[in-house]
């Protein structure tokens, strides 16, 4: 699955191209986006993934999200906090990783469908994982560890028609020109 | 002989209510000192401390939790302050900093009905304010321009879709926020099907106003607004020092001292413990509907009626959350825009409380997303469902009116807290008048659900607070059973103000917040003309 | 103002000479006058009744009060002939034949045509007379001596009305009578030489105004406006935006908003004909123009949970204070209405004069209704707060060579501090010479005479 990266001005590493070229590439873009993935926009907080091999977790972090450029930075707060409250965590996650590239699975729709998710610890590994990455939180309370909020993947479906809290996406009352009857 | 004050008044809290009195004392040119339990914080610092949090399931996480100014939750020294011994677990919003619990609120600014004032003469049921709508109509103006509020002044707040309602001697100073399309569209049909649906005037700048900025729209007006469109009480604690009141911060006043019937000082105790004797003319607790009783208790003061702490109301009320067929999109705009108000006043009140559905506009993603990980939803399924729900998520906050009853009340705990001082005791329970309420409400989530062709996803919320605490210092024309008299004015001590919700003998079915204001400047316009 | 422009659309010469009836049309003309020449500006405080002065007005040699003109006959000018009143704009001489202070810029004046100056008499006459006694002027010695202004009159004044220029087009020289005898754009963006009159060879090169930049607004590439469209340039002037690329701010914003937004378009058109042709001038290195700077960039993930509040990078303020409209990577909104850090004119500058200036007074430009307005972050962020955040901003999105500004020229800038007694001193120095050289020449004269 392809993603295109050009499609709102809040994208990252930007170069000097004038904004305006950049609008146009993503005005063109959106449609084709639309029809392809309409949950795979790219959020304002993920850096462009590099070339160096990932490490298993690495790998299995961007393997489950379905995001091949999850920031390394994030993937390495998610296993501190999970690991902080599981100490097993981590031989879980490798372990899944290990079931994951063994089966030769190829990506999370077809693991979703794999025996490997109905297993119970490799299901709660995986949905730990998961939700640390889209909720950007692990735990509760006082003791709750962040990993991330403006990068939290729970955002990035909806990140073209409502804000992340406390950012804006447009000008003051731009929300009362707009019309969604027409989308679905 | 004269006697050497610190100060001509003493305002003890800088929330929007203290600082209101505040600043209005001082520019009629009296000397002034606000004393304030938290600390001083900017708004930048408060906003990356929500962001930084991790759990933001309480936003009050996001404000400092110190142990000498305890907030009502979201950290360790705040989580067990308050000590409830009854049925509900009773737990307002309430922060301790410069100016006070309106860094994080929604700023609904409603007035009240010139009927929610005489709940007793006219359903039987409840407590009379002893002054009227017309004695309060002109400080509303006035609170509406200090607080900056928008709104529509051709609506009908009353909710019987009749002309504009009630009645108002100037315009709101601010036009109403434009509805985003989720608001426009279940307006129009719950309108269609005979509910009063309309807009909720809030303090909030539809366009620049007194050097605040424009609403963009960042839809995180709680825990707090990122730019200072939506108003806060720091907002009037500086103009206060601007106009020469002097404001200590992190100073937690733990008794009034008294010298016959009239109040001569207050002690303070900095978070170390050292503590400091103010004397002063005339005094002024505008430290919110928990912690002004709490400091008449510890100082047996103003309770000749044994009204204080009593009659504690909220506007507890419940939520639904429904998933409507076609995408609305939720999270445009401030978090809350408009109400239902065909319960808000009528002969029904006789039996069953009045009631209120606010229609949330929150961005929804997190409740939606935990929910689907919750089930086991991964994948690109994930992100389109997320997409899907959020797109569809109807969140309605339910509000019903409570009476003041007697056995609902703040008293002083046996638990101290770390200044040594007892933690606030509470016991607060809801009485048949809301569960009837209740009941018709929930018909109502019913018929909005098939209004909207949704699912009903989460009908049983519970009881939530609603965060307006009122009653704990009431307002009546009787000392045997009130605290404060029409003028705020404690009836036992001449020279004692209140400056806060709990003075309000009824609250309607509305926020109180623009209600305390009114009551602020009217009161503060009274002190310094005689002080 | 739309039935006025509709009237008189564009300058150009009126048949009939002024007479001292006012009729409607001549008031009507005189107001539009009034409103390109933005005489509000100077002669109406904010919130004041309308032209009754009491405007200070800070200068190298201190404080000035502009006066009531209104037509009060004790406190403003209602006493005031059409011949005082067209020597006043024309020459610069009050009706007690003082000279007056070229800080009213009867230089620039000079080159109105009797009959609009009278026009713009008569509307003034037309308002109501306001009663507001200006004070005196206080200037230290020795500027308090207005004889001397004679002298800055030779250096600097060439009097006389505007001479069509027969080679140019017709849109050009009514630019040129807007731009040279009314707006007098060259009052804040040409810079001035030692006597604070404008360089004559460095027409538009940009300027200082208090603590803002009047940026080079000659047509050079790389300092000026050459590359920016007329559509740009048209629409910055009329509404003060130039989407995606630049937004009016502090002084230029209220020009925008009280005068050049208020004009017909036909003149904005004619100020760009004639700014097209301005010859163009670079007086500071500067090595790439003002909108080609800075990237999109993406720290979030770096400081999310890794901050010290007590002790902010400007990383961490610009999170907390700008990144709500501005965005996280500094992009800002999609529709421009909070403006790209990126590729902005202020941001990109090669002195951070207004990107300082903008945070600490915020925006306050309101055009046709439309109010856009950004806070005073000055109120809020102490100088070395505000310093820390401008070099993040330079750093990330603006020429990342000038990002060293220090909490003490922030005071400074927030104070308006004038320019240092150096060229006060320069000023009298080169005054005192020049008085040497004429006692001397008036000396060597008398003795030739003798013998």
């Amino acid at each position: 699955m392809t993603y295109n990266i050009a499609v709102i001005n809040r994208d990252a590493d930007m170069t000097s191209s004038t904004r305006r070229q950049f609008l146009r590439a993503g005005a063109c873009a959106a449609g084709t986006l639309a029809l392809l993935a309409p949950g795979k926009l790219m959020l304002q907080a993920v850096a462009a993934g590099d070339a160096k091999p990932a490490t298993p977790r690495v790998a299995l972090s961007r393997f489950l999200c379905g995001w091949p450029n999850l920031d390394e930075r994030i993937v390495a707060r998610a296993f501190t906090a999970l690991s902080a409250t599981d100490g097993a965590f981590t031989a879980h996650a490798e372990a899944l990783w290990q079931a994951i590239t063994t089966a030769v699975i190829p990506d999370v729709s077809a693991f979703r469908a794999s025996p490997l998710y109905a297993e119970a610890t490799h299901r709660a590994t995986a949905l730990a994982l998961l939700s640390a990455f889209y909720l950007g939180v692990v735990g509760s309370g006082d003791t709750a560890h962040l990993v991330s909020y403006e990068a939290a993947l729970m955002f990035a479906s909806t990140q073209d028609v409502t804000p992340i809290p406390s950012y804006a996406i447009e000008g003051p009352g731009a929300w009362g020109s707009i019309d969604h009857a027409a989308s679905g | 002989m004269a006697t050497q004050f610190d100060a001509d008044v003493i305002v003890v809290g800088s929330g929007v209510l203290g600082s209101l009195t505040a600043h209005a004392l001082a520019q009629a040119g009296k000397s002034v000192i606000m004393l304030e339990a938290g600390p001083r914080m900017p708004r930048w610092q408060l906003l990356e401390r929500f962001r930084n949090v991790a759990d933001k399931s309480d936003f009050n996480r996001a404000y400092p939790d110190q142990a000498w100014a305890p907030k009502s939750s979201g950290g360790p020294h705040s989580d067990d302050y308050l000590q409830n011994v009854g049925p509900l677990d009773y737990r307002p919003g309430m922060l301790k900093l410069v100016g006070g619990t309106t860094w994080n609120w929604r700023a609904a600014a409603w007035r009240l009905l010139p009927n929610d004032m005489r709940l007793k003469t006219l359903y039987g049921v409840g407590r009379d304010w002893p002054i009227d709508y017309d004695a309060l109509e002109p400080w509303y103006a006035k609170a509406e321009r200090a607080l900056g509020v928008c709104g529509n002044t051709a609506d009908d707040q009353s909710g019987r879709g009749g002309a504009a309602f009630p009645p108002r001697s100037q315009d709101y100073p601010l036009p109403m926020l434009p509805w985003s399309y989720y608001t426009r569209t279940i307006a129009a049909q719950v309108e269609a099907a005979g509910f009063a649906f309309c807009d909720e005037p809030s303090a909030r700048a539809s366009q620049p106003y007194a050097g605040r900025p424009a609403c963009a729209g960042t839809n995180n007006c709680t825990p707090i607004c990122p730019i200072g469109a939506q108003y806060s009480g720091d907002v009037h604690a500086t103009l206060a020092e601007q106009a020469g009141a002097q404001l200590r911060e992190n100073a937690v006043a733990f008794r009034l001292e008294r010298a016959g019937a009239k109040i001569v000082a207050v002690h303070y105790q900095s978070p170390d413990g050292k503590p400091t004797r103010l004397s002063a003319r005339a005094f002024v607790l505008a430290a919110h509907g928990i912690e002004t009783p709490k400091l008449l208790l510890l100082s047996e003061l103003a309770n000749s009626s044994d009204q204080v702490g009593r009659n504690l109301m909220d506007h507890t009320g419940i939520g639904v959350t429904l998933l409507a067929r076609e995408a609305l999109w939720p999270g445009q705009g401030p978090v809350q825009q408009g109400a239902m108000l065909h319960w808000r006043d009528g002969e029904f009140r006789r039996r069953h409380a009045a009631i209120k559905h606010a229609l949330g506009n929150a961005v929804p993603n997190r409740a939606v997303a935990a929910r689907l990980l919750a089930q086991g939803v991964i994948g690109p399924e994930l992100d389109r469902r997320i997409r899907h729900d959020a797109a569809r998520t109807v969140q309605l906050a339910t509000a019903f009116e409570m009476l003041p009853e007697p056995s609902n009340r703040v008293s002083l705990s046996g638990s101290k807290d770390a200044l040594g001082l007892p933690k606030p005791q509470i016991h607060y329970d809801v009485d048949d008048y809301v569960r009837a309420a209740a009941a018709v409400a929930r018909q109502d989530h019913r018929r909005i659900a098939e209004i909207l062709q949704a699912d009903v996803f989460d009908a049983d919320s519970g009881w939530r607070n609603g965060d307006h605490i009122l009653g704990t210092t009431i307002m009546g024309a009787d000392p045997r059973d009130s605290v404060v008299d029409g003028d705020c004015r404690t009836h036992d001590h001449e020279n004692l103000f209140l400056a806060t919700t709990g003075v309000m003998p009824a609250g309607g079915v509305v926020d109180p917040t623009l209600t305390g204001a009114a009551l602020a400047l009217r009161l503060a316009d009274l002190l310094g003309r005689s002080v | 103002m739309a039935v006025v422009a509709t009237l008189i659309a564009g300058v150009g010469l009126r048949a009939g000479g002024a007479s001292a009836a006012a009729d409607a049309v001549t008031i009507a003309r005189g107001r539009y006058l009034a409103t390109a020449a933005d005489c509000a500006g100077c002669h109406s405080v904010d919130s004041g009744p309308a032209f009754a002065g009491g405007v200070a007005l800070k200068t190298p040699f201190g404080t000035l009060l502009t006066p009531n003109i209104t037509p009060d006959r004790e406190t403003g000018i209602g006493a005031w002939s059409d011949e005082q009143f067209y020597r006043a704009l024309h020459l610069g001489v009050g009706v007690r034949g003082e000279h007056l202070y070229p800080l009213f810029p009867y230089d620039s004046y000079t080159k109105l045509r009797r009959d609009d100056v009278l026009a713009i008499k008569a509307y003034l006459f037309s308002l109501p007379a306001i009663h507001q006694v200006t004070p005196p002027q206080r200037l230290s010695f020795p500027f308090d001596q207005r004889w001397l202004l004679g002298w800055w009159n030779l250096l600097n004044f060439r009097a006389g009305e505007f001479q069509p220029n027969p080679t140019r087009s017709a849109d050009w020289n009514r630019g040129a009578y807007l731009v040279e005898a009314l707006a007098d754009c060259g009052a804040c963006h040409t810079p001035r030489n030692l006597t604070l009159g404008p360089q004559s060879d460095a027409q538009f090169a940009g300027a200082m105004v208090g603590s803002w930049r009047a940026y080079n607004i000659t047509t050079d590439p790389v300092g000026g406006i050459a590359d920016w469209s007329n559509a740009e340039l048209t629409s910055y002037l009329a509404t003060g935006v130039a989407a995606h690329k630049a937004e009016a701010v502090g002084p230029m914003a209220d020009v925008v908003e009280h005068s050049l937004s208020l004009l017909p378009a036909q003149d904005i058109a004619d100020i760009v004909s004639y700014m097209r042709l301005v010859p163009g001038i670079r007086l500071r290195t500067q090595g790439q123009s003002r909108f080609s700077w800075g990237r999109l960039n993406n720290p979030v993930i770096d400081i999310r949970g890794n901050e010290n509040l007590e002790h902010p990078t400007g990383r961490t303020l610009y999170y907390g204070n700008c990144a709500a409209c501005h965005g996280g990577n500094g992009g800002g909104t999609t529709d421009g209405a909070y403006p790209s850090l990126v590729h902005n004119t202020v941001v990109g500058a090669s002195e951070a004069n207004n990107l300082v200036m903008t945070m600490l007074a915020g925006v306050h430009r309101t055009v046709q209704g439309h109010m856009v307005a950004m806070p005073a972050f000055g109120a809020v962020l102490s100088d070395a707060e505000i310093a820390a955040l401008a070099n993040y901003v330079l750093n990330s999105y603006g020429d990342p060579g000038i990002a060293h500004v220090d909490a003490a020229i922030v005071a400074a800038w927030r104070a308006e501090v004038q320019p240092t007694p150096g060229l006060v001193t320069a000023f009298w120095a080169s005054l005192g010479a020049v008085m040497l050289l004429l006692g001397v020449a008036a000396y060597g004269w008398r003795r030739w005479r003798r013998h």
